[in-house]
């Protein structure tokens, strides 16, 4: 009852947000003395692809861990397809997570369980499914991230390629409407590299998946992102297509499109 | 200096604050639904079966000792038919539930401090929780309810390996019968001397368990911060163990006046 | 995931709790929830430390528990003790059943034994009231046994008393009753002195239990010491009686010297006779009194205040030296029977004038030992058989030992006899001798 009331407030409040499947609103946070996100407003349309750039500690991975509500700004709000996920908590917030995917940059697999296991752990807690169909989902999903071979090793065994690609399939594991991947490249070569972004350009295309992805990697941001955003000390340096940052008056935003370097 | 002074002691009080709200929503948690019953059998293997190997060996071991000390003190007064039950007294009213208590404040304290602590750096609480988890629930309450139901069980085998161990001494020094020595070693024993002191080890698997998942889930600095968490755990469920059994009991002395005698 | 743990943690859930039932079960089965009982009440004016919940045994058998303990209302009430028996034990308990409080082993658990009835008697009805008796308390019993010898001194003194007047009455009528009256004041006195040192003993030992230290505190947990301390209670009110006994027949024996058939009318054959009963009564009295003396606890106490107990010793034993140790060595000085005695009327030997004055310079080289120096007057005399000679060294033994004792003041409980016979290794006249040796063992370090 009160996920509904919670539910029609969000869409209330917010009218045009449906549209929006991922939104910042004014997000100021802090550790201690230092402002790691200072004001930050964005909009990710529905169905796009959405890259965040920035150097190393700009806040990439804390912006990241807003959306899906590990972390609450000290100011501002943050919306996912239409509810408030900043001020959100207990079975409501579940019920938002649920439609995500989040691939941490440490991957951040269970290891106490099986590489399969890991995937097959949202679809056993939060699906009705039969052993026999989670198994086989979860084989497609190992397929796809190209570790089929790999369902019984346990986390501790994989190589930190392995280990992120193993962390992108439990992402996809409840196919969500929306995917945040942080660093989906970082520690793979060009070829499993160029798969792995194919494989998210395929979800987005074939199954309209809203994508977040923070990268390092400029022609897989260029592959991936229909917006791109580039961070800088906390503020928005620039935000745009391709073309627009390109185009940058900044300096550093050019170099940073400039850049070949992958991973 | 004062004022670093005043700051820590202010930081010590506020985690006391922050852990007196944590175990207050574990006790409350375990009791409403929905219950992690899966995860929580599995704690109860982790934490209760694993434990019992350790458990009775040391109830053996404690059992065979207190059985020589009595021998050694009661022979002079010629009461040697009283050891089994001095012995079995001494093991059931309180060195069996607080040598058990210590004994899994040790095991599993630090098993429960370095897994949360290694989970917490390792982002696996955030992985928990971005998959619609709620980690306290799924970590905590069942870690929690696991040693409230396992510790009074493994108390329960600390106490009868004691006595059998007794048993075992006995037997080298007398020959006495297995029949014979049970009736002897539960003659002076009385329900209030047994069901109270088994019952508080609850309360020692809830401070083992929400002592340590509280260190370890609050854990920073990483690997580093894992060491200390797993230390810590030990040390304070321990000591908060120890401290609870005095409380403890005084209170079944208050509840029960039959078995202060 | 790991399904299969669930059978297995279920079993260990299911083991523990099993166990604790066990258990459970292993108190309970004394605690009786599981089985029928019925209430019967037993009262106490001492509770000797019992509490509720303690055992209760029938004929021995765990039968139950105390379940309530009702307050006396005045001094004189006594505590209710409500006791929950088994109900299969029913048929046991009679109308002529005891309930009595006990100690189990050394901790001092207390519980209530109930010795099942005679099978004549009807059976004690549920709610009933069974007979008691009152708990063993060690303190008040070693109070009464020294009320006890406190009421043995003071009738010997009164008997003394008496026949020391009878005897002064009569000491100017015969010169046969001289001789008595030396005797009879003797032993008095030698029983007076004996009886006021058990007094004096007894009362240490009794501070030293209530104080709770001592050997004597360490024992009075004890169960074998439980049962010798009950049966010297026991003995002790028996001389009690037989004291009373003595004491009237005595006062009889000296109404008769002082009355109508007094010294002045009488022949001094009645008066002897009279005199002999008075004399055979006294030494019933100095009988219970050592008695009393000789019992298991004041022996150790005795001995181990250097006193040597000679009933311990055989002759056999001491034939063989058992006195004579690598510290201890024994003095004799050997007095003939020629000297000592002369026979009587009524054919029984008694000591001389002659004999005294022997005795009185046997004496002198002894005198200067300590009081606890082990003296022993052996007696030797000739005769057909064993048994004849074995009687008369030892009637020749006791009359030595109780003129010294008497005439010396020395202490009763030092001075024993021991009969030989003819044979004596040591003597001076091959290998036999007829008559007395008094050997005193002293320390060869004294010399
Ligand atoms: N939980 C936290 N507590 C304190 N500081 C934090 C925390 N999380 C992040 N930070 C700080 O915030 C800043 C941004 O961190 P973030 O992980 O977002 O960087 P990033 O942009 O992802 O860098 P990289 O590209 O190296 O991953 C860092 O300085 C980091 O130290
Ligand atoms: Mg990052």
């Amino acid at each position: 009852m009160t996920m509904t009331v919670e539910r029609h407030t969000a869409s209330a409040a917010g009218g045009e947000e449906r549209e929006c499947a991922v939104r910042l609103d004014h997000v100021t946070k802090s550790f201690g003395s230092r402002r790691v996100l200072d004001d930050i407003s964005l909009d990710v349309a529905e169905g796009r692809g959405f890259v965040i750039l920035g150097r190393s500690g700009t806040g990439k991975s804390v912006a990241l861990r807003h959306i899906v509500g590990l972390v609450r700004p000290d100011s501002g709000r943050v919306f996912v397809r239409g509810d408030e996920i900043s001020a959100l908590s207990g079975e409501p917030l579940a019920r938002v997570r649920r439609q995500i995917g989040f691939l941490f940059q440490s991957a951040a697999l269970f290891d106490s369980i099986s590489v399969g296991e890991n995937v097959a752990f949202p679809m056993r807690r939060h699906t009705p499914w039969p052993e026999a169909e989670i198994r086989d989902r979860v084989m497609a999903k190992l397929q796809s991230v190209g570790l089929d071979q790999d369902y019984e090793k346990m986390p501790g065994d994989l190589s930190g390629g392995m280990r992120k690609r193993a962390g992108l399939a439990r992402a996809m594991a409840l196919d969500p409407a929306l995917l945040l991947v942080d660093e989906p490249s970082a520690g793979l070569d060009p070829i499993t590299c160029e798969e792995i972004d194919e494989l998210l350009l395929g979800l987005k295309q074939q199954q309209g998946t809203t994508l977040v992805v923070v990268t390092h990697n400029i022609p897989s941001a260029r592959k991936l992102g229909d917006e791109l955003v580039m961070l800088h000390e906390g503020r928005i340096a620039a935000q745009g297509p391709v073309q627009v940052l390109e185009q940058s008056d900044d300096p550093l935003v050019r170099a940073f499109m400039a850049s070949s370097h992958s991973g | 200096m004062l004022e670093l002074a005043r700051s820590r002691a202010a930081t010590h009080l506020a985690s006391v604050g922050e852990f007196a709200v944590f175990a207050g929503n574990a006790a409350r948690q375990s009791l409403v639904p929905p219950f992690e019953l899966q995860e929580t059998v599995r704690q109860l293997y982790e934490l209760g079966l694993r434990s019992a190997p350790l458990i009775a060996a040391s109830g053996l071991a404690v059992g065979v000792v207190l059985s020589m000390h009595t021998r050694a003190s009661l022979e002079r007064f010629g009461a040697e038919s009283m050891i089994p039950a001095g012995l079995a007294m001494a093991l059931v009213r309180e060195t069996g539930p607080l040598t058990a208590g210590l004994l899994l404040s040790g095991r599993i304290g630090a098993g429960i401090g370095a897994e949360l602590g290694a989970m917490r750096v390792t982002e696996q609480i955030d992985a928990l929780e971005a998959s619609a988890v709620d980690a306290f629930r799924y970590l905590v309450v069942t870690r929690v309810v696991a040693c409230v139901i396992a510790v009074p069980i493994l108390t329960t085998i600390m106490n009868f390996a004691g006595i059998l161990g007794g048993f075992i001494a006995e037997r080298a020094a007398t020959g006495m019968s297995l029949g014979l020595y049970f009736e002897r070693a539960f003659s002076l024993i009385n329900a209030t001397d047994y069901v109270p002191a088994t019952m508080k080890t609850m309360v020692f698997g809830f401070l083992i368990a929400t002592v340590s998942s509280f260190l370890g889930f609050n854990t920073t600095s990483g690997t580093e911060g894992v060491g200390r968490a797993s230390t810590r755990a030990v040390v304070l469920s321990s000591i908060s163990i120890i401290v609870a059994n005095v409380v403890l009991v005084r209170l079944i002395f208050f509840l029960f006046p039959e078995a202060a005698g | 995931m790991q399904k299969n743990r669930l059978p297995v943690v279920g079993a260990f859930v299911i083991a523990g709790l099993l166990l604790f039932s066990v258990g459970l079960f292993l108190i309970g089965d004394r605690r009786m929830m599981f089985s029928d009982t019925f209430e019967v009440y037993a009262e106490f004016s001492q509770l000797a430390g019992l509490q509720s919940r303690a055992m209760v045994r029938v004929a021995g058998m765990n039968a139950g528990e105390v379940e309530t303990i009702q307050l006396p209302a005045t001094p004189s009430a006594r505590f209710r003790v409500k006791l929950r028996v088994r109900e299969d034990l029913h048929q046991l308990l009679r109308l002529d059943s005891v309930a009595s409080i006990q100690t189990d082993g050394l901790v001092g658990n207390r519980y209530v034994q109930v010795d099942s009835g005679t099978d004549g008697s009807p059976r004690v009805e549920a709610h009933g009231t069974i007979r008691s008796r009152e708990p063993f308390d060690l303190a008040a019993m070693f109070e009464r046994m020294t009320e006890t010898v406190d009421l043995v001194t003071t009738t010997i003194k009164d008997v003394k008393v008496g026949v020391d007047a009878a005897l002064t009455a009569l000491s100017t009528t015969a010169t046969d009753a001289q001789t008595l009256i030396n005797d009879i004041g003797t032993e008095v006195r030698a029983i007076t002195t004996s009886s006021q040192k058990v007094t004096a003993d007894l009362q240490v030992i009794v501070a030293g239990v209530r104080q709770g230290r001592g050997s004597l505190g360490k024992l009075a947990n004890d169960d074998e010491f439980y049962d010798k301390v009950k049966a010297i209670a026991g003995e002790a009110e028996r001389a009690v009686g037989n004291l009373r006994e003595a004491s009237e027949s005595a006062r009889d024996a000296i109404k008769d010297f002082r009355g109508d058939k007094g010294p002045v009318n009488s022949v001094v054959g009645d008066l002897q006779q009279s005199l002999v009963a008075a004399r055979e009564t006294l030494s019933d009295l100095a009988d219970n009194s050592e008695a009393l003396k000789r019992n298991f606890l004041f022996r150790g106490f005795f001995n181990r205040r250097g006193y040597f107990d000679l009933d311990d010793i055989s002759v056999e034993d001491y034939r063989r030296g058992a006195l004579e140790t690598k510290d201890r060595q024994v003095l004799r000085v050997w007095v003939s029977s020629a000297v000592l005695f002369e026979t009587d009327a009524s054919g029984r030997e008694r000591l001389t004038d002659d004999g005294r004055a022997r005795l009185d310079s046997a004496m002198a080289p002894f005198v200067d030992y300590s009081r606890n120096t082990p003296f022993v007057i052996e007696g030797y005399a000739p005769g057909a058989t064993r048994d004849a000679q074995f009687l008369l060294s030892r009637s020749r033994a006791q009359m030595v030992r109780d003129y010294l004792v008497g005439k010396f003041g020395l202490d009763a409980g030092h001075v024993a006899t021991m009969p030989l016979g003819h044979e004596a290794a040591a003597s001076p006249a091959n290998g036999q001798w007829d008559g007395v040796a008094l050997a005193v063992f002293v320390e060869k370090t004294s010399r």
